[in-house]
């Protein structure tokens, strides 16, 4: 067998370890055009905002397309808006901030695309209004849920 | 009497199978200790069944659930109703025991949707359950029909798409 060399050994393991990483803090759906970074604090886990991320694509395909125009970070962690929850620090920022300590994809998704609500809040300069995000994640939910 | 060179060549074949057995041997071990890890990360896991064909995690809730009526309903539904539990492996990989909130919480009182027995979330391959502590025959039996009535949702939003 030839001899494989140690830079060559080494090289490969780097690129085994940045495809790892970069699987992790990034979504991609090259079929969607849609690329997203996911920031994971914390809450080490990016799997339950992958997944709400699917689910929207097949269920509420235009939440989808909304989310992957419009945001370009999803930050995970309990700081903002406490376990199961999220929230949208403002300031014109693509970002968005979602709890995944439920891990439950159903409740990750309606809360994407509640943050989404208030992104765009924001960018037309309108007031943080939550009951309007409440119809927002409300007919998400009522889209995904069939009993 | 074996010549010197017939004598060498019985002694190389007896290396070369000796050697041979030996990799079996291990390689029969490597794969026995890949099966318990296996059978014992499924175990832990919690995961409906050891059968690799049906890969359905079971998240259960441990304060308001009982993971084991829903192993056991799986189970019912294998013995009972094989095309139902086979349309529950193709179409479910995932069993959340948690209320399935069908709406905003702040808009409808959950307790709407608790009285529910569960619901099929679309878009994804998962299934809500209602948490139930008890785990008498009648559940399991209301269980699996849940069960058949949610992974047919699965198998008619994925048929369409």
């Amino acid at each position: 067998m030839p001899r494989v060399s140690g830079t060559i050994k080494f090289i490969f393991a780097l690129l085994i370890i940045i495809a790892f990483w970069w699987n992790f803090t990034h979504y991609v759906d090259f079929g969607s055009g849609c690329y997203l970074k996911i920031s994971t604090g914390l809450e080490f886990n990016n799997t339950t905002i992958k997944n709400g991320l699917k689910a929207l694509k097949y269920a509420v395909p235009t939440t989808y397309r909304m989310v992957c125009r419009d945001v370009t970070v999803i930050r995970t962690g309990v700081s903002c808006g406490g376990f199961g929850g999220g929230c949208y620090h403002g300031g014109s920022r693509s970002e968005i901030y979602v709890s995944v300590a439920q891990g439950a994809v159903l409740e990750s998704a309606a809360i994407i695309a509640h943050e989404l609500c208030h992104l765009y809040q924001d960018r037309d300069g309108k007031p943080f209004d939550e009951n309007e995000c409440y119809l927002v994640d409300d007919a998400v939910l009522r889209e995904m849920a069939k009993f | 009497m074996l010549s010197g060179r017939r004598r060498g060549f019985k002694r190389d074949g007896q290396i070369l199978m000796t050697s041979i057995t030996k990799n079996i041997r291990n390689w029969l071990i490597f794969i026995l200790i890949l099966f318990f890890t296996w059978f014992l990360w499924r175990s832990v896991t919690g995961y409906a069944g050891l059968v690799p064909w049906c890969n359905i995690k079971i998240h259960g809730d441990i304060l308001r659930g009982n993971e084991s009526t829903i192993k056991r309903a799986i189970a019912s539904l294998r013995k009972t109703d094989k095309p139902v539990y086979k349309n529950l492996c193709a179409n479910i990989d995932h069993i959340y025991e948690r209320y399935c909130l069908g709406s905003d919480w702040n808009l409808t009182s959950p307790l709407v949707w608790m009285e529910k027995p569960g619901c099929y979330v679309k878009g994804t391959h998962a299934i809500y359950i209602t948490p139930r502590k008890q785990s008498s025959y009648s559940q399991i039996i209301d269980l699996s029909k849940d069960l058949k009535i949610f992974s047919g949702h699965a198998k008619e939003f994925w048929d369409g798409n």
